[in-house]
């Protein structure tokens, strides 16, 4: 189980007493060797987790903890040993590659960095070699550029140096949504192959629902840097209970052209991430509104596999 | 190599010529000297050593081979040598040459004259060697300074950014001529000291492009991502963020040879540049200034190579931001 507990994060605005409160108390629990999908509009805080997770920002209240290693007691090693168990691909696969380093030396880093002198130059080329075919590249271009790939191929040479120190948890911050559609599908198809052959945990952050349908055994709703609702995909996205994640999912577009439906959008916006919410953080757009959602936040309620927060759940 | 193919077509010349004065400066001991390269025979048959100019160059006591006379007495016929290019020491002074305009022939001055009868030629041959010289120290030690002041800048950031900084601007705000004349007033004019001081003024702007190169790159996708992966400080500078903020620091160092060129060009023209006799372009310029209608030579050919030089490295830092900027 990777567990957060009660994390909160905020940014303090320089010159203000305002903060942006990026995470407003976050608990989840991650199933290990699972794919837990994280879902929520853009400035949600899903990055956020991800990268409080690799300790890029420290949180202001909470922790998190996997087995032995508990986060508010980690040392400079402590972080390091963390980084080898969880990894992370990036967003944009353009800009999340040294240009001057070729491939194979850009996968050979998280060895170079972690097993100092278990591998010899060689050992580890070839081992960078290997994780370049795993994810579908040729191990002939091992020695080329970045610029030299296109971004699916990319993202897979990303994908390989978050293998390459075989992490028990892989964090995947939106990996396809900088892709083309077709080259979407295929880098999902990779991440699904990759999970059969190795007990890897994927924590997969998106905000396009039917990725996440697709890959997830679990999924997680944030809307303003709080959790909605979580519990199974199939239960989660076939019958919602809370309306923030009816709406996402009916604000998905279809591909079907026949009958021109209206595209589903929500009404209003996410509150102001400097606001401090006392109610229900989707009330302010949320079609079954009642003044106690504004006046008090919702407690956690239980349903079949997961839990939501709602004072009048759709079901 | 990549690197040349890249090159824009006003390139090639200029670094062709930079290669030839690098290569002057290099050989100018073989190129301008009395002593010939090879020595036939002599006079009453004695042996002479096979290559006096080799010898004079290695060994000691260049002086002794000079006093040789040499020229005098191939001119009369009594040795067959081969001389240098230019068959003129730079520090030999000649009472009955004085000012002589440039000439062809054999131990012809093809730059003329100064006030004092040496040859022109030879000292801007052997002044090559010192005005290269102080261009590449003088900015290599600008390059390193720059690099470490602007890279700590630019990657620690806080307290330690405002300290750098503000010693950044305090430099700057120093007129870099007059400082260097103040330096060089209080201790004496060696090349060296030259050197030192024209790097200790130069690494500002070096510095400052660094600190800029180093906060943009900070939060760069791969050096962030690096930093994820648990890369240590030393990885993150070297490996990430400084090869990849060189382009501009390259450019401003062949700005910076060019530039430190004209400063010591400029402090030999007020007689407080590389010491007397040794010869540099700017101290041939200088003795121009007392006879600027009589001789022209003294004035046409440092200037001009002086120009060719700076014009060169421009081209070649202009050149080098096109290329290093990534594709």
């Amino acid at each position: 189980m990777l567990r957060l507990s009660g994390i909160e994060k905020h940014f303090s605005i320089r010159g203000t007493q305002k903060k942006v409160h990026a995470l407003r108390g976050i608990s989840l629990d991650f199933p290990l060797q699972k794919t837990t999908g994280i879902v929520g509009e853009s400035g949600s805080g899903k990055s956020t987790i991800a990268r409080i997770l690799l300790g890029q920002y420290a949180p202001n209240k909470g922790y998190f903890a996997m087995g032995e290693a508990m986060s508010p007691f980690f040392s400079q090693d402590d972080w390091k040993q963390w980084r080898k168990r969880v990894t992370m691909v990036f967003q944009d696969p353009f800009s999340s590659l040294n240009p001057r380093l070729t491939v194979s030396e850009s996968i050979q880093e998280p060895l170079i960095i972690h097993a100092e002198k278990k591998y010899s130059a060689k050992e580890r080329e070839k081992i960078a070699a290997e994780k370049l075919e795993l994810t579908g590249i040729s191990a002939s271009a091992a020695n080329r550029y970045p610029h030299e790939f296109s971004g699916g191929q990319r993202q897979r040479i990303g994908i390989a140096r978050a293998l390459v120190t075989q992490p028990e948890v892989m964090i995947l911050d939106e990996p396809v949504s900088a892709l083309d559609v077709s080259v979407q599908a295929q880098i999902i198809n990779l991440l699904v192959q990759l999970k059969q052959e190795t007990s890897i945990t994927y924590l997969f952050i998106a905000h396009d629902i039917s990725v996440v349908r697709h890959l997830s055994d679990y999924t997680v709703v944030i809307h303003a840097g709080e959790v909605m609702e979580y519990g199974e995909t199939k239960h989660v996205l076939s019958t919602p209970s809370h309306p923030y994640t009816q709406t996402l999912l009916q604000s998905v577009p279809e591909a079907d052209p026949s009958p021109r439906k209206k595209i589903f959008t929500i009404a209003g916006e996410l509150p102001s991430p400097t606001d401090v919410i006392t109610g229900c953080s989707f009330a302010g757009r949320c079609p079954r509104v009642k003044q106690v959602c504004r006046d008090s936040k919702p407690e956690k309620s239980y349903r079949e596999t997961g839990y939501f927060y709602c004072h009048f759940p759709l079901k | 190599m990549k690197f040349l193919t890249g090159l824009h077509k006003m390139s090639a010349p200029a670094l062709t010529g930079i290669f030839f004065i690098v290569l002057i400066s290099i050989f100018a001991d073989f190129l301008a000297s009395p002593v010939p390269v090879f020595v036939f025979h002599n006079a009453s048959g004695e042996q002479i050593p096979a290559s006096p100019l080799f010898d004079s160059v290695f060994k000691k006591g260049r002086q002794s081979y000079e006093n040789l006379h040499f020229r005098d007495l191939a001119r009369e016929g009594k040795i067959r040598a081969v001389f240098p290019l230019v068959a003129h020491s730079p520090y030999e002074p000649s009472l009955n040459e004085i000012l002589v305009p440039p000439s062809g022939g054999r131990f012809g001055h093809y730059m003329g004259t100064d006030n004092l009868g040496r040859d022109v030629a030879s000292r801007m041959i052997h002044g090559a060697r010192n005005s290269i010289f102080v261009g590449f120290i003088a900015v290599g030690i600008a390059f390193v300074l720059g690099i470490l002041i602007g890279s700590i800048a630019g990657y620690a950031g806080g307290w330690l950014d405002l300290l750098m900084s503000r010693l950044i601007e305090v430099v700057i705000v120093f007129p870099t001529l007059i400082l260097i004349m103040a330096v060089l007033a209080l201790l004496k004019p060696s090349l060296i000291n030259i050197m030192v001081v024209i790097g200790l003024t130069g690494w500002t702007g070096i510095a400052r492009t660094v600190r800029g190169e180093f906060l943009r790159r900070r939060e760069d996708d791969y050096v962030v991502a690096a930093r994820l992966f648990g890369a240590s400080h030393f990885r993150l500078i070297f490996v990430h963020i400084l090869p990849n903020s060189m382009a501009p620091v390259l450019v401003l160092a062949a700005f910076g040879i060019a530039g430190a060129v004209l400063t010591e060009s400029a402090l030999s023209f007020l007689g407080i540049g590389v010491p007397a006799p040794e010869p540099s372009w700017g101290d041939v310029l200088k003795v121009a200034q007392s006879y600027p209608d009589i001789a022209w030579w003294l004035a046409f050919f440092p200037g001009f190579f002086i120009f060719l030089t700076v014009v060169s490295l421009n081209i070649l830092g202009e050149d080098l931001r096109r290329i290093l900027s990534p594709r």
